[in-house]
């Protein structure tokens, strides 16, 4: 017996698909952002490297510190990606929960 | 119930997607329903007032810097030696709250990684130190305000993200 119909599932994937779409944009709208600040940042130290303003030591740890930075945003990132699926599967359910629930006569989802 | 036949059956969307969405649909049915982490305003205050202070403190830098070889002038890492330690020590509170906080791991590995931008910031202002006018360049100030901003801000979008708003 089949409780949801081809348009309850077409729901569900709208749903998902819905939230992934809108959150996935803005997510990597903001990674392109945050790659083109990174970029001019190691430019940056490069330039004052090549001029002798700065050591390769220092050229080093500034380095580093954009790296970290970008490791930091990075897996800010990941973290709201993992967020985004989490609301995407709990939009999907909400679009057939109500007939789930009827059909089998308790609050399931 | 839904089956995967039907799945592929349904619609015109590309398949592969419906397969998956399904799938991870049918195992959240199974569970109930997807734990989202919980907003913490708390969190939310401390790394905002953690931006403030880190702006200020690189402004002071920026303000200070005369390209003079005067050691222990305002913007040389050992007149800032205490500005690291209270880093050290904001962000020490931001991951004994993030720790107590109920899943909240990407938080929680994100703040390491704060902490080793902060620990970059340090050692590339004590390498800075050893050069005539013991100081950050103001240009590479501007980069480092740009990447602890960046740094601070993702984390402020991850908990905003909690609360349905990033």
């Amino acid at each position: 017996m089949a409780i949801l119909s081809s348009e309850n599932v077409a729901s569900i994937v709208d749903a998902m698909l819905g939230v992934l779409q809108r959150g996935g944009t803005a997510l990597a709208q903001y990674v392109e952002s945050e790659a083109a600040k990174f970029a001019q940042s190691i430019e940056t130290i490069g330039v004052l490297y090549a001029k002798h303003e700065i050591d390769q030591e220092e050229a080093a740890a500034q380095l580093a510190l954009q790296k970290s930075a970008s490791q930091t945003v990075l897996i800010s990132v990941e973290g709201i990606g993992v967020i985004l699926a989490g609301q995407a599967i709990n939009a999907g359910l909400q679009a057939v929960a109500a007939i789930m629930n009827k059909a089998i006569g308790f609050a399931l989802l | 119930m839904v089956t995967k036949g039907r799945a592929y059956r349904c619609g015109k969307r590309s398949q592969p997607w419906r397969t998956i969405l399904l799938a991870v649909a049918g195992a959240c049915a199974a569970a109930g329903c997807v734990t989202i982490p919980v907003y913490d305003s708390k969190t939310d205050d401390m790394l905002t007032n953690l931006q403030k202070d880190t702006d200020t403190f690189i402004a002071h830098l920026s303000n200070t810097y005369d390209g003079s070889t005067v050691d222990g002038k305002a913007c040389a890492y050992t007149a800032n030696v205490k500005a690291y330690q209270q880093f050290k020590l904001d962000i020490g509170l931001l991951k004994t709250r993030a720790a107590a906080l109920y899943d909240n791991t990407a938080t929680q590995i994100a703040l390491n990684e704060l902490q080793s931008t902060y620990d970059a910031l340090e050692t590339a202002h004590k390498q800075a130190n050893t050069r005539e006018d013991h100081c950050i360049l103001p240009e590479l100030l501007i980069a480092d305000q740009r990447a602890m901003d960046s740094a601070i801000g993702g984390l402020l979008k991850l908990e905003l993200a909690k609360k349905g708003t990033s």
